[in-house]
């Protein structure tokens, strides 16, 4: 939680509907609430920070053109992350028509370390953390980033991928699996 | 409860969705089994490795002041429209629509006398073609009339109750003279122009 976001206990659901209703400063704070986690989120499911960046972009884009479509009465989380998913799958589609893959060596450091060798070492773990989650199946990567790093429930995930709530266990339980192989094989 | 059930109930408990009682249970369970708690020490040991990882993943400062202007000129926009605020409320606001529409109305009256405004010369023709369609109507006027005369007086050898001559040629007279008047507006307004 941020410090902008501390300040404003409102539910998601309230703070949109406030910037509906004109109030300045109550989108800035629903941003800083879900910038760590979406992008994070998307990140995840590309593995390229170029790519993530546009589709982070991208996702709020939509949110702000499409604002009068959003239901109240369901959470604004998996609305959220239903647009970026969606944003994802249609580049991930462009890119296999056009025959592209997601730029495995565009890799940015994430890390602010000052020391070199810090920031060496992180950009390892990354490059290792990224191999691992390639070599997930594209529904195991969803449900594991959005649980993960998306903070959204098991049921929530099962509801907005039109999955049961075992199958999205399941796959949260195979990729929890083969990421501890891979990331243990690479240490 | 099955080896699959188990793993499921891991996971929902290493991310705090079990309910209460199902946590107790599952606490008791962790106890005697240690299959399941290096199970959950590896659960941790991966959280731990990713939230390192993606720690300094953010997105762009400018990517957030893009997505930032954008809600505001829409957030103003959406305001306005739910909840009815006034231009009164938002004399900035009013000053921008003011100022905005003073510029269009100054635009098209520009572009109105650069490219539209008729010269005195088409104004005149015009006028000429108004008058001549003006005197066509008249013309179609007279032959109608004169049909009509022809078949009144047709009628009126069949039937010598009939008779109407007369009257047509006062019409006739009167049309001449409209037409006459027409011809000298013409005139006129050709001269005007040359």
């Amino acid at each position: 939680m941020s410090a902008l976001d501390a300040k404003d206990s409102r539910k998601d659901e309230e703070l949109f509907q406030a910037w509906l209703d004109g109030e300045g400063g109550s989108f800035e704070h629903l941003l800083a609430r879900y910038q760590g986690r979406l992008y994070k989120v998307i990140l995840g499911w590309t593995r390229n920070p170029h790519l993530a960046q546009d589709l982070f972009q991208e996702t709020w884009v939509r949110v702000i053109e499409h604002k009068n479509e959003f239901d109240p009465q369901k959470k604004f989380s998996s609305w959220v992350f239903s647009i970026a998913l969606n944003l994802t799958r249609d580049q991930f589609r462009k890119m296999k028509r056009e025959q592209t893959e997601p730029d495995s060596d565009r890799i940015e450091m994430f890390s602010t370390a000052p020391d070199l060798h810090e920031r060496l070492a992180a950009r390892e773990r990354m490059s290792k953390v990224q191999g691992a989650l390639s070599g997930l199946s594209e529904l195991e990567r969803e449900v594991f980033m959005l649980r993960h790093f998306g903070e959204m429930s098991f049921a929530e995930i099962a509801q907005m991928l039109e999955i049961n709530l075992n199958t999205a266990l399941s796959r949260m339980h195979q990729a929890s699996t083969r990421l501890k192989k891979m990331l243990g094989e690479n240490r | 409860m099955s080896h699959e059930n188990f793993e499921h109930k891991l996971l929902q408990y290493f991310y705090q969705e079990l309910s209460k009682e199902e946590r107790e249970e599952f606490d008791t369970h962790l106890s005697e089994c240690a299959v399941c708690r290096n199970k959950l020490a590896g659960l941790e040991a991966l959280a731990l490795e990713l939230d390192s990882v993606f720690a300094g993943a953010e997105p762009w400062r400018e990517t957030l002041e893009k997505i930032e202007r954008a809600a505001r000129s829409a957030g103003i926009e959406a305001g306005s429209r739910r909840a009815g605020t006034s231009f009164a409320a938002r004399p900035r606001l009013a000053l921008t629509f003011a100022a905005a529409a003073a510029f269009v109305a100054a635009l098209f009256t520009s572009l109105w006398l650069v490219f539209f405004k008729p010269s005195p010369t088409d104004y005149g023709l015009a006028q000429v073609a108004m008058a001549i369609d003006s005197l066509e109507q008249d013309m179609a006027m007279v032959a109608g009339r004169g049909e009509e005369a022809y078949f009144s007086n047709e009628l009126s050898q069949l039937d010598p109750r009939i008779d109407d001559s007369s009257s047509e040629s006062d019409a006739g007279s009167l049309v001449m003279d409209s037409l006459e008047s027409e011809l000298e507006e013409i005139e006129g307004i050709s001269n005007g122009i040359l």
